[in-house]
This record gives structure tokens, sequence and C-alpha cells, in this order.
């Protein structure tokens, strides 16, 4: 009992030499009887043909036997034997099931990955609820940036549970002779307890006190970069590593799937937000219980207190990620239902698929039935066929949902991939719901052939199936009732899901106020290399020439620190943004001004 | 002879009481059983291993292969514990069956 596997095995081998020894036991019992029948006086020839006859058929007294020895698994081998034979006899409609099913499964999975990352669970931390990035503004809007003093205020603060600073840059990464541009975030040591749940793969977190001047010279890495630019070198930690020009010593490697306060982000370094001019970003966790009215509340009053320069702005609380109220938070779900609605029309047409075989199906079981083949037995074959047939379909769909969500990581735009701080890998409870849903699809539609097969007296049956389908009525009606409510399904279903893929294409196409076609945003870090405004603008100055002179580019604008992304000129490296614009054959300068006043700008605030 | 479906009910019950008598293997267990009822039982074949073998898997014989004296084997049935105890109870059930079935042909 205790290995299953050997158990099942010596089974088997007991069985060869049970077979062997029913044989001999039976050719015994032929032999006695043989010389009894001598003993009565008959020929030897004679007496053998009467004991043969007397035992009513040796062949089916030993394969009787074998009946009752028989194990409940060896026949159910016999069945997957039997149906990958008769899958493969079609191979037509059982290569197009279970494609169907395939791709039911793989797109319905991988979308609500997407979904989920994007939308439902954007935030994978401990109570995400209760975590938010922490603005001061109008009700028009404002900065992501507050004063050092105002998290400290707001540490102390009864309404916050923690209050942590996380800024995020691009940094210089040297590795060997080349130089790589990775995500770089200046964080407070305690945001990864407030976060809660961060384990290193290798090393430690940061110390309370690193992050003050002179002990800021420490570095974590994530797994990935590890991975990537380090090929996983195990002696990476406790050796330095040359960031933006500094050298710093990596102590930790977070787990890949860690990704705060971007997603991009590689490198994490400390900071006490006691460096000269420091400005500080919020992440803070609410405590609980406190209405979020009142939280915020009194963190203005807070902030008020500890930054005399912002006596009328207030606090804002913000999602750490996920989409903004924006189009993509309405369309995604839409176009999740459309493809949830895909999937069941797929259902139903492999549910089609397989009430069509049923005329053939039918005539097959009922010849099984007639020959002897008991009704449970039969109802068994066809569960195991459908069976086979849809954990083919699953199996195919797991292999699609990784392509189609492999191919999400590298199709979906960067901006909105930057919005989770997720993993973004395949979701194991919609495979595990959708290839259920697939396999109970399946099963249902493979279990009537045989229930109408096996209804009626097998005679009978056969004669229906010979005299072409004169069926019984009710029978005819169960059938016609299927077929037809399962084409208005899918004709419904088709039209539904196109609707809504019509209302995402509408709202995706919907005007934003931008003119973004043609234009190409470039960035450049300079890191150490033009600490200056002068030398930003000389160096511009030469790159703006020779861009210029390309051919296709209309126009050059230049900006210092990014737009529409939330990272910022941190005092150790200079981000230069380029945007070259295509030939479009329209006056720009106006567009140029509206796409610069994007969404990720809060306006209103001076 | 009795009609065959009198006998199937019995067959475990024949089965069992005869190798309470002593070990023997399938073809000494149909002569005995013909023997002792003078002719008037005869099982066949077809059904006599199939039962033996249903008997042994249900615990209630143990069996093991035996050299006989013209250079064959055979497989020899023993009764188990188990069995015995079967035998028992299905023999007092028999008894009562068959006792009640004569007291009503007994009547009118």
């Amino acid at each position: 009992m205790r290995h299953p596997v050997r158990n099942i095995l010596q089974r088997f081998r007991q069985r060869r030499r049970a077979a062997r020894e029913l044989d001999e036991e039976l050719a015994f019992h032929v032999e006695m009887e043989t010389g009894a029948n001598i003993a009565r006086g008959m020929a030897p020839a004679e007496a053998r043909r009467r004991a043969l006859a007397d035992f009513g058929g040796i062949v089916q007294t030993g394969e009787t036997v074998r009946d009752v020895r028989r194990l409940p698994i060896e026949s159910i081998c016999q069945d997957v034997r039997y149906a990958v034979r008769v899958l493969a006899a079609s191979r037509a409609f059982a290569f197009g099931a279970a494609a169907t099913l395939a791709l039911a499964i793989g797109v319905t999975t991988a979308m609500f990955t997407v979904v989920d990352a994007l939308v439902l669970r954007p935030v994978p931390f401990r109570e995400p609820e209760q975590l938010a990035n922490l603005v001061m503004g109008t009700d028009r809007g404002g900065t992501y940036f507050v004063a050092p003093p105002v998290v400290t205020a707001w540490r102390e603060s009864p309404v916050l549970e923690a209050a942590e600073s996380a800024l995020t840059t691009t940094a210089l990464v040297e590795v060997g002779e080349t130089v790589v541009t990775r995500g770089l975030a200046t964080v407070t040591p305690g945001v990864f307890s407030m976060l809660g749940g961060v384990r290193p793969v290798a090393g430690r977190l940061f110390t309370a006190t690193e992050g003050a001047p002179g002990q800021d010279d420490v570095v974590l890495v994530s797994e990935a970069l590890w991975q990537s630019v380090y090929a996983r070198d195990s002696r990476l930690l406790g050796r330095r590593i040359v960031v933006d020009g500094e050298r710093l010593t990596v102590v930790g490697i977070l787990p890949s799937a860690f990704r705060f306060p971007s997603a991009a982000t590689m490198l994490w370094r400390p900071t006490n937000l006691g460096h000269d001019g420091e400005r500080a970003r919020a992440y803070v966790r609410f405590a609980p219980g406190v209405p979020r009215e009142d939280a915020l509340r009194l963190a203005t009053d807070a902030a008020r207190r500890a930054d005399p320069k912002i006596p009328t702005l207030r606090a804002w609380a913000y999602p750490i990620a996920g989409l903004e109220e924006g189009y993509s938070h309405r369309a995604l779900p839409l176009l999740a239902g459309a493809v949830a609605l895909l999937f069941l029309a797929l259902c139903a047409n492999v549910c089609g698929l397989l009430l069509a075989r049923m005329t053939a199906r039918r005539r097959e079981f009922s010849t099984r039935a007639a020959l002897g083949a008991a009704r449970g037995r039969l109802f068994r074959q066809a569960l195991v066929e459908s069976a086979l047939l849809g954990a083919t379909g699953a199996l195919a769909g797991v292999g699609v949902a990784w392509a189609l969500v492999a191919l999400a990581r590298t199709l979906i735009p960067q901006q909105l991939l930057a919005q989770t701080l997720n993993a973004f890998d395949v979701d194991g409870r919609a495979l595990a719901v959708t290839s259920l849903a697939g396999l109970a699809a399946t099963l249902a539609a493979g279990w009537l052939p045989a229930w109408l097969g096996t209804r009626l007296h097998a005679s009978e049956s056969l004669r229906i199936v010979d005299r072409g389908g004169t069926e019984s009525r009710a029978a005819r009606t169960l059938v016609r009732g299927l077929l037809t409510a399962e084409v208005a399904l899918v004709c419904a279903l088709l039209a539904a899901a196109t609707l809504l893929t019509r209302s995402f294409v509408n709202l995706a196409s919907a005007d934003r106020g931008l003119e973004t076609s043609g234009v190409t945003t470039l960035w450049l870090n300079l890191g150490a290399k033009a600490p200056d405004e002068a030398s930003r603008h000389a160096l511009a100055r030469t790159l703006d020439e020779s861009l210029r002179q390309l051919p296709g580019v209309e126009q050059v604008a230049w900006s210092y620190g990014s737009l529409h992304r939330d990272s910022v000129v941190s005092p150790r490296s200079v981000d230069l943004q380029v945007r070259a614009r295509a030939p479009a054959g329209r006056p720009e300068g106006l567009r140029y001004m509206r796409r610069a006043v994007s969404t990720q700008v809060i306006p209103g605030f001076s | 002879m009795p009609k065959t479906e009198y006998l199937q009910g019995a067959l475990d019950l024949l089965v069992l009481h005869t190798l309470a008598l002593g070990p023997n293997h399938g073809w000494g267990i149909q002569q005995r059983i013909r023997q002792v009822s003078r002719e008037a039982l005869s099982v066949s074949q077809g059904s006599l291993y199939p039962a033996l073998h249903r008997l042994e898997a249900a615990g209630l014989l143990s069996s093991e292969m035996v050299a006989t004296e013209n250079n064959r084997r055979a497989r020899v049935y023993t009764l188990t514990a188990a069995g015995r105890k079967r035998l028992q109870a299905e023999a007092a059930d028999w008894r009562t069956f068959a006792l009640a079935i004569r007291r009503v042909l007994q009547t009118g």
C-alpha cells in the first residue's frame, strides 16, 4: 500500500504467472476427464473429444475466470487504448475538437492573466487596499513629491501604519566593458517591511541605519538583473558594482517577482532622506479601522505642520499600481468579456462536433451492446474517450496559454505593462477553471451517444440505425433540440463577442486629444558626463543639429526629466529626452504642446 | 437432474462443503459433488472455475500449484478459516430455507 506503483507492477507480474497457471489448471482438468472417460471404456480420441465438449469451451471458461481476476485499472487501460484507436481513426475530427478546445482554454487563460494583472489585482502585496501613494495637491492636481519632513511626520501619525519613500530613476550599470541602463529606486530601508513578505533570494535587505550619508554605498539587485547581466554568478553577493560611477556593494538579491515601485526597477539603493535637497515620494500603509477620509484629513494636517510651504494642499491617496481610471480600465474588462463569450462559443462548438458524430457512434455502441457489452462498460468507454479528447485539448491549451502570455509580454506596450507590479505569469486558477470547463463540456457531449445507444434493447437500437435513423420520438426531439440550442448559442455568443470587441475598438480608438502617430521618443541617460545645465544644453545642441539633418525628421523637441514617465532628475543622473517627429504634412507646434501636457503630468500645480 | 437455477445459488455452498472435507483440485471437487449427490448434481466447469477463483479472491479459499503423479501441475484449493465460517453461515441459511420450502409444500 505504501508504494502504489510498485504494488501495481507486482500485480501485473503476478497476473502473468496466474494466466499461465490458469491454462495449466484447465488443461489438468481436461486430462483428468479424458482419463476418466478412458476408464469408462472409451477410445482415447473419443474420450478427449468428449472431455473437451463437456468442458463447454475452454477459452470461454478461461475468459470468465480472467474477468473475475481482472484489475479495474487493466480494463481502463484497455479503454484508453481503444479510445486512442478510435480518435486516431478520425484524425480530422479529433484534431479539430482538441485544437478548438486548446484555443478556447489558452486564449481565455491568457486574457484573464492580463486583466488580472492590470485591473483586478495589480498589487501583489499584503492587504494591497491599505497601500497607497500619498501626494499633496489641490483637487486639480498636485505633485508626486513631498519634502522629507512630511514623510517623517506621516511615519509618526497614528492613522498610518507606515510611511516610506521610493523614487525611481534610471541608472547606468557598468558590467565589464559595457554599460547598461536599468531602473533604479532610491528607497527608505523600511519600505520592504511595509509592503510585507519580501524575502531576498540571497543575502539580506537593508538594515535600519543604511541610507544615512556615508552608509549608502550598498545596493540590492533584482534576480532578473542577476540572471540577465551576471549569469547568476553566486559571487555577485558582497562584490562591488559600479552604478552611475559609484562603487556600491551588493548586499542582497531580490526575487524577480518583486517589482516595486515600478515594474522596471532592477536596483534598489537606501536613503534616510537626509541628503541635501532630497525629495521623497511617499508610499504609505493606512492603519486598519480608520475611515479613509479621516486618515487623509489627519495626514493633511501633519503634512502642513511639517512643511510650511504647502499650507493649501491636501493629501490624496493614489493606488500604487494598476491602470488609471482611463480608457484601458474600461476597455480591458470588455475585451475579457468578449473572450469569455468566445470561450463558451468554442466549447459549444466542441460539443457540436461531438454530437454531430453521434449517428456513427450510436451504431457502434448499439452493435457492441448487441454483442453483449455491459451498459456500464459502454458508458465508461464513452467517458474515457471524451476525457482523452478533453485532456489532449487541455494540455495543448496550457501550451497555448504559455505562448500567448509570453507573446503578450512582448506585445503589450511597456507603458501598459509597467502599470502592474505582478510578475505577469500564466494564472494557474484561470487555467484550472477553463480546463475543467472544457473537460466537462467534452465529457457531457461524449456521454450522450452512449446513453442513447444503450438506452433501447440492442436489437431495436440496431434496427433503428440500419433503417437510417428512425429514432424514437423522444430521442429525435432530444437530439434536434440539442443541436438547435447549440447553433443558437453559438450565434448569440458570437454576436455578443463581436459587439463587445466593437465596443473595445471604439474605446481604443477614441480621441485622446493627442496626435501620437509618427512621434518617437528617445531617452538619453548622461550619467555623470553632463553634470550641469550648461553642459546638457551644449550636448543637446550638437545632437539637435544632427537629428534635424536625418531624412524624415520634421521636428525635434527636448525636455529634461521625463514627462510621461514618473521618473525624476535625481542628483546622481540626468535624463535627456528627445522627441522626433516624422513627416505628416501638418503644422505641429500646437500638437507638441498637447502631447507634452499628457495625463501623466498633473495640471494645475504651481 | 435439478434445474440449474436451483444449483446456481448453492454452488458456493457445495464448493465450500466439499473442501471442508479436505483440500482438492477443481476436477476432484466436480467428481466429488457428482458422486456424493449420486449423479443428481453436475456442476459445469464453466461455473466451477470462475466460482473457485471468485471465492479465492474473496479470501474464503487459498490455493497452490501442486505437482501430480502424471507429471502435471494442478491447482489445489484449501478452505481458509474465513471460508469455514462462511460455510457454517451458508449451511445454516440453506437448512432454514429448505425447511421453509418443505413446510410450504407439505401444506395442502
